[in-house]
């Protein structure tokens, strides 16, 4: 060997840097002193730091060291110790820190960071009139006991963790549930639980000795990223197992990623090129979550979020009020056979258009539906409907009866991309039966169908277009609902009108023309006019079968329905709580798999941590079969275990990242060799100290922070400063930045006076949803208040992005997103010019402004500027303004301002 | 402005974030003065790609341009491009010798001859089936990949590798990696356009040509052609403001957005938004310009089959490729298409391979034929890429012992490319007697993704993003040049 050193052959040639003479010298010594090795070691390229990769001493991996707060020339201008270790920094890079900003660009900053909203005029006239000399600190506490502070920093959570509300892949499935995660991250931290516990809730909330709604509602943590239901289709065992492997490595990936600042995931298939992370690691790891899934079997992952005890309580108190609703059902269904069926609009308002006779359904806004009924889909049957329809991109549904899933289910409806009148009987075969006859062209038509049981007939405006012989291949399901103007359990719509309907049990002759208004006879089983809305609903026109018994059923009928609103209302207020949380199985024996590759699997990998963190050990003490709860609630104790450094030190710096653009280090959610160094290694370590003292409390570090002097200084530019430190990471200034896209929404709903502050619960869905394999989300604009939430409440669809926010550059849910970027496009300003919601809000801000000081122009304007910038205008602004509200209206000029730079930026 | 000054994005970022330097060079070019700012590029804070010099690609570029024609739902590669005389030997005999079968829905049937008939065409000699008669006439000027292989026998998971390179939701399209790595050669037009098949959008929509970990500007735009809707989100004024009102609002805004910025210098960001608005005003006129057929001649709408009822909407598509290559779009996907579920909206063909080909195959075949051609003739195919692709192709037997359809088949498959820096007419690989796996040449996703790139011009080993912990690439950690079919 050193022959080989000495010749220089040895390190290999493409080794670089190479030894110098004094690394010779060292190896000669260390010969010649006999050679001597510690027995047992072997040596790892994880051992120590290399010019291309971290080892074992990496700064990261090390115990949290708070070297004493320097001292600094400037004695009058730290307000605390975070100052200190900044203003150090800038005085031995010969930069001073810029002036203390004024106190209402204080006041709109801060609540733009903790809030996401911007500070109104009173909160303003508020600010300012407190001359106290602890008025900031007030401020702040104000700031951070408002619930809106868990919205704005729990959408910078989600974002970390790349939550989404659909599975994305193929389907793209909406989850109806997963909102319960998102309140949970919002309300804990509002109450400012402790981080630790923050943590062990999310990989172990369900395992913990005393879990409750909330523990268990945010293991919803552990199945917010994207996942592929296909998975549980295809007969494929190796696809099955191929999608279980790439899940289970993108939880690595976010677990790592956002409790450790590690990339574990990037040990999948081989060692760690950078960091000291080996493939065993990975599959130690693998091991914890294997028994983590979306779905069990077919059955997806949206179950009670209650403790066990609690939810067998609740269902002993259900058990015979159940027993109770289905006798209730079944005699109310004895009672419909009798009774007329009554279509009900799912809304009053607008739910009438002019019609082909009278007035028609107004399929665009509402549908209408009515219990169905056995003879509703009975042979022989003719169904008639008048529609109109406009819509080609998509599928319009007229009339359907029951659930696709059940053998009886019929419907009527217009092919998408094409428009052709067609009728969709998946109890038969052939299921799909189209004419060929295009119907979406925004005229009234007379639509039919016979059905004798084995023949189709197509009818439009009183020809016949098509006959298809079925068969059938599907038994009959439950009763359903026969719906007008879409499907409803899809929210298929119909973009046009339904007028009459009838169905009858007979093959009726279709005729052209086309009978005028359709007449009820003994064979109507069914007559819908839609002319006339009697309390809340379309009465069914039909003839009931004996008028003699009809009363005395009516009023059994209305009793029976009253028991079981009863009986249903009890139920629902025992119903336990659902939340999409996922399942949890008992995993096989986990093995490494070489290269990653399912078929070549390696040696047996108990549940364990990483190996890498100085003074803590990977051994979680658990065999290769322990139980599936005690991996991840042993592995949260590892996370949160008082000699990891890591939560503390990643947390810290996200907080900072999130007041300062950027983190003390520039990669949060990579602490390893590629995020580089942080900045002020003494800082971040004295604030993670201060994290852990404070009982992981984050509101503590934002307090920290936002009463430094660094936080304080305007955001001026010093071309001098600049050349030395560009990219400003010295902090010799504030860097002012543009709003995230969820707060240049939630900033204008607020100017405008609009905006809905309810809190939690179900996501708002500005989208109709068409189901053809994918879930394809149509978005709408609605000025409705429900829509008028903040963003957060937004349904995070992966295809179902709003223009306006991506313009924005808010990031694709289920992609982690640890930072975001901000980006000026042309989109952009085509977002703020002509977007209808911009628009709106733009011309309600008007309304607001004018109920507020009347018409006179100069007040307008100045009422404007308060609300839109937290300021006067000054005089020339006042001038400018206030001649284009006279020559081109108010809510033109409320259109500038919410355009403006000033608008979009945080000072 | 369409122009090789523009500045197009460097090819080569950095994976360490400390992105100060560029982003001065790019604050001097904006105190400079705004005139030769890129602009779909405007403006990224943190993005090094933002820089303003003009850059070059990594290597000589073979084409500046890139159709990607798409046609998802698996096209059987034995009834199209890959002739298999064996198949007509063995045709209803059971497959062996070929290991363990593991088919997406598990009912292995008989093998089956094509059910199209093969024929040779042009100079090459190149093997079409009779499916597409109008392509065949264009056999010499393909270049082909027989041997083309994939990981995923589930559609969506393929549909993504081809797009994505993953078989994950949630990473960049190829086409925003060619929009980050070349940026436009037009301001006023989107870089990477999408044009959806007419009936339907693909299963795992708009994921496919999501931007993924990419800033989102870069994500594709999906242009709706169906005349009702805006082309693009948010492009018209709406009718309710007046022109007079707009062009008023526009240059207070203007004078105030000024005056903010003056008042703070040193922030980029602000100067470069005055430029967006100017941007999207030309955007309003050159998107529908681009979009309008009505300039074509009656001889082109007619090459492409305009006049033809039936193939007319995805006619258009293809036309409306050409002028938006010709227009400065950098990279055009076109879905020869839709999702799944029944009736079927793209090939996929388990149930009756006949009757779902003959429905698919003239949407595709004259329209792409007419493009190839239009390409030729107006001088561009020397510079445009063209791709045609399925995610995977179909199994060589039936599906089920009577079936008359083909099961998924990721093993083997064929796609084609042509245009700039091909060998035309030249097979690349083979599968083997049957078209069950490759014999020669076995070409993953990522060597089709990395010769595709080498085309136009960029290293797929250079262009990477750092996100994460890794410097992400189109082609993960693999990926091999196909130098055999460069000309």
């Amino acid at each position: 060997m050193w022959k080989r050193i000495v010749d220089g052959s040895m390190p290999p040639r493409k080794i670089r840097p190479r030894p110098n003479s004094r690394d010779i010298q060292n190896v000669s010594r260390w010969i010649r002193q006999g050679a001597r090795w510690p027995t047992g070691h072997r040596l790892s390229r994880f051992d120590v730091t290399t010019s291309s990769r971290a080892g074992r001493d990496w700064w990261s991996l090390q115990p949290i060291h708070v070297p004493p707060i320097p001292g600094t020339t400037d004695t009058t201008w730290s307000s605390n110790p975070v100052d200190q270790w900044i203003l150090a920094r800038l005085e031995s890079n010969g930069l001073r820190p810029n002036r203390p900003t004024d106190r209402r660009r204080f006041l709109r900053r801060a609540s733009f960071d903790l809030l996401g909203l911007p500070a109104t005029p009173e909160q303003l006239t508020e600010f300012l009139s407190d001359r106290s000399a602890d008025a900031n600190r007030r401020l702040i506490d104000r700031l951070l006991a408002s619930p809106h502070y868990g919205q704005r920093w729990g959408r910078h959570w989600l974002d970390v963790i790349g939550f989404t509300e659909s599975d994305g892949y193929e389907h793209d499935k909406f989850r109806p549930h997963a909102w319960r995660y998102r309140d949970y991250v919002i309300d804990s931290l509002n109450d400012d639980i402790s981080y630790a516990r923050f943590i062990r809730e999310q990989l172990a909330g369900d395992a913990q000795p005393q879990p409750s709604r909330h523990s268990i509602a945010a293991t919803g943590f552990l199945v917010s990223g994207a996942w592929d239901e296909i998975q549980n289709v295809g007969a494929s065992k190796s696809e099955m197992q191929r999608a279980h492997e790439e899940q289970v490595a993108e939880l690595i990936g976010t677990v790592t990623g956002t409790l450790l600042g590690l990339t574990v995931n990037c040990c999948r298939c081989h060692d760690h090129k950078f960091d000291p992370l080996s493939q065993t690691d990975y599959y130690r790891i693998k091991a914890v979550f294997d028994g983590v899934d979306h779905s069990q079997g077919k059955t997806v992952g949206n179950r009670s979020i209650l403790p066990a005890a609690e939810a067998r309580r609740i269902a002993a108190l259900q058990a015979p009020l159940r027993k109770q609703q289905s006798q209730i059902e079944a005699d109310l269904a004895k009672c419909r056979k009798h009774l007329s069926g009554h279509a009900t609009p799912d809304s009053v308002t607008d739910c009438q258009v002019k019609g082909r006779h009278g007035a028609a359904l107004n399929s665009l806004r509402t549908q209408a539906s009515t219990p169905s009924k056995a003879v509703y889909h009975a042979p022989p049957l003719t169904v008639e409907c008048w529609a109109k329809a406009h819509g080609k991109d998509r599928f319009n549904v007229f009339v359907a009866n029951n659930l696709k899933s059940s053998g009886e289910h019929w419907e009527l409806y217009s092919f998408t991309s094409v428009g052709d009148y067609s009728v969709y009987m998946p109890g038969y075969e052939p299921s799909t039966i189209r004419s060929g006859v295009v119907v979406t062209d925004g005229r009234w038509h007379y639509l039919a169908m016979q059905f004798d049981g084995s023949v189709v007939n197509l009818f439009v405006d009183g020809r016949q277009v098509k006959q298809q012989p079925v068969r059938r291949i599907r038994p009959p399901g439950t009763l359903g609902t026969l719906d007008f103007g879409g499907y409803r359990p899809q929210s298929i719509t119909c973009d046009g009108a339904i007028d009459d309907v009838r169905i009858s049990h007979t093959i009726r002759p279709i005729t052209e023309p086309a009978p005028k208004p359709f007449r009820s006879d003994k064979h109507t089983v069914g007559l819908w006019s839609f002319d006339r809305l009697k309390s809340g609903t379309f009465p069914d026109l039909s003839q009931p079968a004996d008028p003699a018994k009809r009363r005395a059923i009516q009023l059994r009928r209305d009793s029976l329905l009253e028991q079981l609103a009863t009986v249903q209302k009890r139920i629902s207020s025992l119903t336990p709580p659902i939340g999409y949380i996922g399942f949890r199985r008992q995993p096989p024996v986990t093995h490494l798999l070489f290269r990653g590759d399912i078929a070549a699997e390696g040696p047996r990998t108990p549940p364990g941590s990483l190996s890498a963190i100085a003074g803590l050990s990977a051994d979680l003490g658990l065999g290769f079969d322990a139980p599936e709860a005690a991996r991840r609630r042993q592995f949260a104790a590892w996370v949160t275990h008082r000699d990891n450094p890591l939560p503390a030190r990643v947390m810290v710096n996200r907080i900072w990242q999130s007041h300062f653009g950027q983190g003390l280090i520039k990669t949060p959610s990579d602490l390893g060799f590629n995020g580089g160094q942080p900045s002020h290694p003494g800082l971040l370590d004295w604030l993670s100290a201060e994290l852990i003292r404070s009982g992981w409390s984050l509101k503590h570090i934002h307090r920290l922070i936002m009463l430094s002097a660094t936080y304080h200084q305007q955001s001026t530019y010093n071309e001098q400063a600049a050349r030395i430190d560009s990219g400003n990471r010295l902090l010799w200034r504030f860097s002012p930045r543009r709003l995230d896209a969820e707060v240049v929404r939630d900033a204008m709903l607020t100017v405008s006076g609009e905006l809905n502050r309810t809190m939690s619960g179900p996501s708002f869905r500005p989208f109709t949803v068409t189901v053809f394999n994918t879930h394809f989300y149509h978005l709408f604009d609605s000025s409705k208040a429900a829509f008028n939430r903040r963003t957060i409440y937004r349904a995070n669809v992966i295809t179902g992005r709003d223009p306006l926010l991506d313009a924005f550059d808010c990031p694709s849910p289920s992609v982690a997103t640890p930072r975001r970027r901000s980006t000026v496009t042309p989109a952009q300003a085509l977002a703020l010019m002509n977007n209808s919601f911009v628009l709106r809000q733009s011309r309600t801000f008007a309304t607001r402004i004018r109920q507020d000081v009347g018409d006179d122009p100069d007040a307008q304007a100045r009422r404007a500027f308060q609300l839109a910038l937290t300021r006067d205008p000054t005089v020339e602004e006042q001038r400018q303004i206030t001649t284009l509200i006279r020559q081109h209206g108010l809510s033109n000029a409320c259109w500038v301002l919410v355009n403006s730079s000033e608008f979009l930026f945080s000072p | 402005m369409t122009s090789e000054t523009t500045p197009t994005c460097p090819v080569d970022a950095r994976g360490r974030h400390d992105g100060g330097q560029p982003r001065r060079d790019f604050c001097g070019q904006l105190a400079t003065g705004l005139g030769g700012i890129a602009l779909a590029s405007l403006l990224d804070r943190d993005d090094c790609l933002a820089r303003p010099a003009s850059h070059n690609p990594h290597l000589l570029a073979r084409a500046r341009r890139c159709i990607h024609i798409f046609s998802p739902g698996g096209v059987s590669h034995v009834d199209t491009f890959d002739y298999k005389p064996a198949l007509e030997r063995l045709d209803g005999q059971r497959l062996t010798g070929k290991g363990k079968v593991d088919t997406f829905f598990g009912k292995i049937g008989v093998l089956r001859r094509s059910f199209y008939r093969f024929q040779q065409h042009g100079e090459s000699g190149s093997w079409v089936s009779s499916l597409l008669p109008h392509l065949a006439t264009c056999a010499d000027d393909l270049t082909y990949f027989h041997a083309l292989t994939t990981k995923s026998s589930s559609h969506t998971p393929a549909c993504f590798q081809m797009n994505t390179g993953y078989t994950q939701t949630g990473f960049p399209s190829l086409g925003s990696w060619l929009s980050y790595g070349l940026g436009s050669l037009a301001d006023q037009l989107p870089t990477f356009v999408v044009l959806p098949d007419p009936r339907g959008r693909p299963n795992g929509g708009s994921s496919n040509w999501s931007q993924g970990f990419l800033p989102a500007r870069h994500q594709g735009t999906a242009l709706a052609t169906d005349g009702k809707s805006e082309p693009i989100a948010n492009l018209a004024t709406p009718s309710s403001v007046s022109a007079e009102q707009r062009r008023a609002g526009l240059t207070l805004l203007a004078r105030f957005n000024d005056s903010f910025a003056r008042s703070n210098p040193g922030n980029d960001e602000l100067v470069a938004r005055a430029r967006s608005y100017e941007l999207a005003a030309r955007m309003q006129t050159s998107i529908p310009e681009a979009v309008s057929l009505s300039g074509e001649t009656r001889a082109t709408q007619k090459l492409y089959g305009l006049d033809n009822k039936r193939i007319k909407s995805s006619a258009a598509n293809f036309l409306l490729a050409r002028r938006l290559l010709e227009r400065g779009v950098r990279f055009v996907q076109i879905y020869n298409g839709g999702a799944l579920g029944s009736p079927r909206i793209n090939w996929d063909a388990h149930e009756d391979l006949v009757r779902n080909h003959d429905n698919q195959a003239p949407l595709l075949d004259q329209p792409c034929a007419a493009l190839l051609k239009d390409l030729k003739q107006r001088g561009m195919l020397d510079d445009t890429l063209v791709v045609w692709s399925s995610e995977f192709g179909r199994t060589p037997f039936t599906q089920g012992e009577n079936g008359k359809g083909r099961d998924h088949h990721p093993l083997v498959f064929t796609a084609w490319m042509a245009g700039g820096g091909l060998r035309r007419g030249h097979h690349h690989g083979a599968s083997d007697e049957l078209g069950y796996r490759p014999v020669q040449h076995p070409t993953s996703v990522y060597d089709f993704h990395a010769t595709w790139l080498h085309l136009l011009g960029i290293d797929h080993t250079r262009l990477t993003y750092y996100h994460n912990g890794l410097n992400r690439r189109l082609t993960d950690v693999h990926g091999h040049v196909i130098r055999d079919v460069l000309a």
